[in-house]
């Protein structure tokens, strides 16, 4: 019996086109446990997806193997796909002319579930993830975050053994966001067996919801480990947040001593940055490098790490 | 088997509401009347303009019956050709499909079966129409029956190949369903006969279940077929190379199906977005 849910093993994908050879994932190498919720947290770009599609059957690895329930996901699909099931967000999927009813039961009898099976479990979503109301509402007419619900609901109704769920509550409202991560938290836990793969660049997400979390990067995993454990290799740093007014060159900040990485981001009228540092005398050098070119500091905080960090002190760049 | 029928079953429910439930049925059935009769009855003005007359004549039959029955297979085709691309742009809703544990041919097969279903009521219509002209029917309801029916798996074989090639793709999947309906159109004799075709395109036309379907039609609706050249075939010369040929082509779709998507897989582009 295999105590993994996922396993995946020297996995490349490579990309070839026109305009160019991409690298989406190097080398990756993982293992999921059964009844783990476990995260996959990294920028845009970074590979998480890429990852999903493999593991979801929807893509093969250019290089290597990777295997869900101990099956593989290039030569054993039709094994695999009864035992899972995946949810994108940010996208529009659905059958509009169908109403939510009608969408998650023609789902449903994809899977052999029968038919009044379908009809009692579609109810039973529909009240836990609070979209009763809509049951009978044509999908064309929905929300965005009305339209995730059903998707949630889409992927749940046939209770796989293995859920992927790549970025569920991509922009949706804080709310709607908030119910479905409450609910995905109170499936894992029904049941042991149950295990949940989650792609995130929300690093509050992970951090509330992952038993363990992987960093991804460039397509390649740099770190992975509790949140807890996460932080812990950070702890001895904390994180400096400034606003500066106007835009100036900050390049010099990372010659000061004491400071481990920083990313800045253009704001409308100056600039935002989370500075990663070792020791609190090199605040006065940081202010008064600001002061010496110019630049107004309009906010000052000093913060305990985050996940974030942990990210910028491995790769030099944030989350979002 | 019982999940393929289950599969095939879920998606003629789902053609048959994304193809009708834009409106009240009896809007949906006229229109879908409306518009191969219109067709027809341009072909009709046509044939008046050229000869100078309409009535009676077994070129006419021909023509009539060959267009009447080539809507469903056009209809087919062309609508086939939109669906991998709907499902995967427009729905979105194709990799959902895909990491199902049924199969997405008996998916494809299922959408099919609705598309043709719908179109054999316009022929119906269009049958009892030609009697209005009047056209000889001499109807073989057997033969018939078993041309129509064994028509639906050539249909869904062709269309299956056509679906299967619009796997990978970008935005010219209705271009190739009409390429193909447009195919059937000039080498099946289905509005005049093979012999007029140069000599090479009348031998490749042997190898097109359509051909024998087409020949099928006119010998159970006739009574006879005055196409020259397959007129000299037996009926059940006719009827053997129309099952040889369709098994031909539903083996070549199953080989096609499994490796485009392997293909498409292996390119990733299941989920690919060009269109919409």
């Amino acid at each position: 019996m295999h105590v993994n849910a996922i396993e995946v093993r020297n996995v490349w994908r490579i990309f070839k086109s026109r305009d160019g050879i991409v690298e989406a994932l190097k080398d990756v190498n993982l293992e999921v446990r059964k009844g783990e919720l476990f995260g996959l947290l990294g920028p845009n770009g970074a590979g998480k997806t890429t990852l999903i599609r493999i593991l979801t059957t929807l893509l093969l690895p250019t290089r290597g193997e990777a295997y869900v329930l101990g099956y593989n996901t290039a030569k054993e699909e039709d094994k695999i796909r009864p035992l899972i099931n995946m949810v994108s967000g940010g996208e529009y999927s659905g059958y509009g002319l169908l109403t939510v009813k009608e969408n998650l039961w023609m789902f449903s009898q994809f899977y052999g579930i029968p038919s009044r099976v379908a009809k009692g479990r579609i109810l039973e979503l529909a009240k836990e993830l609070k979209f009763e109301d809509i049951l009978n509402k044509k999908v064309r007419n929905l929300s965005t975050g009305q339209r995730q619900k059903m998707n949630i609901a889409r992927a749940f109704l046939t209770d796989p053994k293995v859920i992927f769920l790549d970025e569920p509550t991509l922009g949706l409202d804080v709310e709607v966001a908030r119910e479905i991560r409450s609910f995905v938290k109170r499936w894992i836990t029904e049941k042991e067996d149950r295990t949940v793969v989650l792609t995130t660049h929300y690093m509050h997400e992970a951090e509330q919801l992952c038993d363990r979390i992987a960093i991804i990067n460039e397509g390649k995993i740099i770190a992975l480990d509790t949140a807890e454990n996460l932080k812990k290799r950070v702890s001895s740093e904390f994180s400096l947040l400034l606003r500066i007014a106007p835009k100036i060159d900050v390049s010099w900040i990372k010659n000061i001593e004491g400071v481990l990485n920083f990313i800045s981001r253009v704001e409308d009228d100056g600039l935002r940055l989370r500075i990663i540092m070792e020791r609190e005398e090199s605040i006065g050098d940081i202010v008064d490098g600001f002061i010496r070119r110019g630049g107004k500091i309009t906010y000052l905080s000093k913060e305990e790490p985050t996940l974030e960090d942990v990210f910028l002190k491995l790769t030099g760049r944030g989350l979002e | 088997m019982r999940e393929h029928i289950r599969t095939i079953k879920t998606a003629m429910w789902l053609d048959y509401q994304i193809t009708a439930n834009w409106t009240r049925p009896i809007t949906f059935f006229t229109y879908n009347i409306a518009k191969p009769v219109g067709a027809s009855l341009l072909l009709l003005a046509m044939y008046y303009v050229v000869t100078g007359r309409i009535m009676g004549t077994m070129a006419l039959s021909f023509i009539y019956v060959g267009n009447a029955f080539y809507m469903i297979l056009g209809q087919v085709m062309m609508d086939l050709g939109w669906l991998v691309h709907e499902d995967r742009e427009h729905y979105q809703t194709l990799k959902y499909i895909m990491i199902s544990p049924s199969s997405y041919y008996s998916y494809l097969m299922g959408r099919a079966a609705t598309r043709f279903l719908l179109s054999v009521f316009p022929v119906i219509f269009l049958l009892l129409l030609g009697l209005l002209i009047p056209i000889p029917y001499r109807f073989n309801y057997p033969l018939l029956i078993f041309t129509t029916l064994f028509g639906w798996i050539f249909m869904v074989s062709a269309g299956l190949l056509l679906n299967t090639i619009t796997l990978l793709t970008a935005r010219y999947g209705g271009s190739i369903g009409e390429a193909f309906a447009g195919l059937f159109y000039l080498l099946s004799g289905v509005i005049f006969p093979l012999s007029v075709l140069p000599e090479y395109l009348t031998k490749f036309a042997l190898f097109l279940p359509s051909t024998y379907w087409f020949s099928l039609v006119r010998r159970s609706v006739l009574g006879v077929e005055t196409d020259p050249f397959l007129s000299q075939l037996s009926l059940n010369l006719c009827i053997g190379l129309f099952f040889l040929t369709t098994l031909c082509f539903l083996v070549l779709s199953l080989a096609f199906y499994f490796s485009m998507d392997y293909l498409a897989r292996r390119k990733g582009v299941l989920e690919m977005i060009t269109t919409y």
